[in-house]
């Protein structure tokens, strides 16, 4: 550490730069998962962890079956894989905004991250791990109730094991760019502003067909959905778990009986497409994120608000 | 300014506290895209659920007053229940202690300053979703769906005060319990969907918790008065105002006796001045 602090902060060469940059982001990784973790025993810890994300998956189910009567069809996997899924786009984006409010507000140490030899960007990325971490193991345990208890069709043959690892790493590029442009963002604003990660990721509810085909949007909000990239990763998720495009059964109006895809929009986009929407989201996002932020962190520094207090 | 003691000091107090949370929100404009406009988002989401299920008209009336009640809870939980948490970590929490005035006139000046916000919010959530969603509301009850809203606001405002005595005691614990608590309250208090319906399909036990959650009956007393026979209510809106009356009470003298006991312990314990536990 103390060699660290000597070292000049300009000239320095990319291999120290790089272990630099892996050492920050491993202590920011041990340092977010015992913030997230240490409070409790591992049970309770566990315990409290899956309840919000399968009171929402149980929420789902209620609403879903007081309309469709008991039945158990194509949209309520689309439905379940969605919410699912969804928890991680909530958990990555929230994750890292957080880390600037509970840094800057609860432990007062944004300042001191500041002014230590510490990269910011590993650093913002390592403290978001532990949301992440818990995330993919709620991801787990949703999908195992949903199978077992709920009536969720899965099947390990079937799942497109390849494409859904990396459609997975892609998107977690994209969740985790959105989260630092977030955290820009959570620089220059009060601490009701907090919870801007859950916000965002409420907003993008509406606009990621998360719960519901984008198809019956009105034409604007359509629009909307298809610009954004966690429409395809949701799809892509969907898509790979299921071995394929999910389809239901409609009546047609006519006292029969169609089967066709749940949202006809984005089952004209195949795999490849889909990988490529995302491979350029991925780079697209990282890149504006990197430069957002250090625009945004400039602004913040000349105002005075990295060690600002604004609880009221 | 003259010395202040009994009901002017608690008076003053609550005018005190709420205060800087009315003036905050003038001051710091960011907090209308986050409290009125992503909820309203957010409603919506729920409201092209139903929209994409072919569920009756009446379910996004239901998704729109879910949404308005929602803001309320969410606020009891995250600007009352937990504020004491933020306190605590900003060094005012021994400063209220050392203070001759009680807490509980701190808490319900947080309650006034919250509302404040909490009704703009929950206010434009009902108009905008309403505008937007074309959801019709019965007006003919409108006194006795007021006075229902009025008594779910104490028994719910009453929990909060019983929540936020655990802060006196608890840092994260306290904190991750009232992260627990938020989509599990709104499951359970049939936010999104009939009552009926919930308690059709969930163990009894679990009924009970839903029962407690002023916010349940509260909303659906609510529904079954601005949506008659569109939906059948768990019991009459008469009878469910009566345990909201019963239960605001409860919570009222609870919250006083939680608080006077969870303060004492927390000195033993020296937890009132422990930060970043």
């Amino acid at each position: 550490m103390l060699e660290a602090v000597r070292r000049p902060a300009r000239g320095v060469s990319l291999r120290e730069s790089v272990r630099e940059s892996a050492r920050t982001f491993r202590v920011a990784v041990w340092l977010g998962w015992q913030i997230e973790s240490s409070w409790a025993d591992p049970f309770v810890f566990f315990s409290f962890t899956i309840l919000r994300p399968l009171a929402t998956a149980l929420m789902l189910l209620v609403m879903y079956q007081i309309v469709a009567q008991g039945q158990s069809g194509g949209f309520f996997s689309y439905l379940y894989l969605s919410n699912a899924f969804f928890v991680l786009v909530i958990q990555a984006m929230a994750g890292v905004v957080w880390t600037i409010f509970d840094d800057r507000e609860n432990y007062r140490m944004l300042k001191y991250i500041y002014t230590s030899p510490a990269r910011k960007f590993p650093y913002l990325i390592g403290r978001a791990m532990g949301k992440v971490a818990i995330a993919m193991l709620t991801i787990l345990v949703l999908l195992t109730v949903g199978i077992v208890f709920l009536g969720l069709h899965l099947n390990a043959a079937q799942i497109e094991w390849g494409w859904l690892i990396v459609y997975f790493l892609l998107g977690m590029v994209v969740l985790i760019s959105l989260g630092i442009i977030l955290a820009g963002v959570g620089l220059v604003v009060a601490r009701h502003g907090g919870s801007i990660g859950e916000v965002v990721a409420g907003m993008l509810l509406l606009f990621s067909g998360a719960y519901f085909p984008p198809d019956i949007l009105p034409p604007v909000l359509k629009q909307v959905t298809l610009a954004l990239p966690i429409t395809y990763w949701l799809e892509a998720m969907r898509r790979t778990l299921n071995g394929g495009i999910i389809t239901a059964t409609y009546p047609d109006g006519h006292g029969a009986f169609i089967t066709g895809p749940v949202s006809p929009l984005l089952a004209q986009f195949d795999n490849w497409q889909l990988l490529l929407i995302l491979l350029l989201s991925a780079v697209g996002s990282a890149v504006a994120s990197f430069f957002f932020y250090r625009w945004i962190e400039f602004q913040a520094k000349e105002r005075g608000m990295i060690d600002r207090l604004t609880g009221y | 300014m003259g010395k202040s003691t009994g009901v002017v000091l608690f008076l003053r107090t609550m005018y005190a506290r709420a205060y800087p949370r009315v003036l905050g929100m003038n001051r710091e404009p960011s907090w209308v895209f986050f409290e009125v406009v992503v909820p309203l988002i957010n409603t919506s989401a729920f409201v092209f659920l139903y929209k994409a299920l072919n569920a009756p008209p009446a379910f996004v009336g239901f998704v729109v007053l879910g949404g308005a009640m929602a803001a309320y809870w969410l606020n009891v939980l995250w600007m009352m229940a937990t504020q004491l948490y933020w306190d605590k970590q900003e060094g005012n929490l021994e400063l209220y202690v050392l203070s001759p005035t009680s807490l509980m006139a701190i808490l319900l000046g947080m309650a006034v300053g919250g509302l404040y916000a909490t009704t703009l919010r929950a206010a434009t959530i009902a108009i905008v979703g309403t505008l937007i969603f074309g959801v019709t509301f019965n007006g003919s009850q409108w006194g006795f769906a007021l006075l229902v809203f009025l008594v779910t606001m104490v028994a719910l405002y009453g929990l909060g005060m019983i929540l936020s005595s655990l802060f006196l005691m608890w840092g994260r614990e306290g904190w991750q319990i009232a992260l627990s608590l938020t989509e599990p309250v709104q499951f359970l208090s049939g936010m999104n969907f009939p009552l009926s319906g919930l308690f059709n399909s969930i163990p009894g036990v679990l009924t009970i918790f839903s029962a407690v959650i002023p916010v349940s009956f509260g909303l659906d007393a609510l529904r079954q008065l601005l949506f008659p026979g569109q939906i059948i209510g768990v019991l009459p809106p008469g009878v469910e105002l009566a345990i909201l009356g019963g239960m605001g009470a409860v919570f009222l003298v609870a919250a006083y006796v939680m608080l006077r006991h969870m303060e004492r312990l927390a000195k033993v314990e020296a937890r009132l001045s422990l930060r970043w536990q």
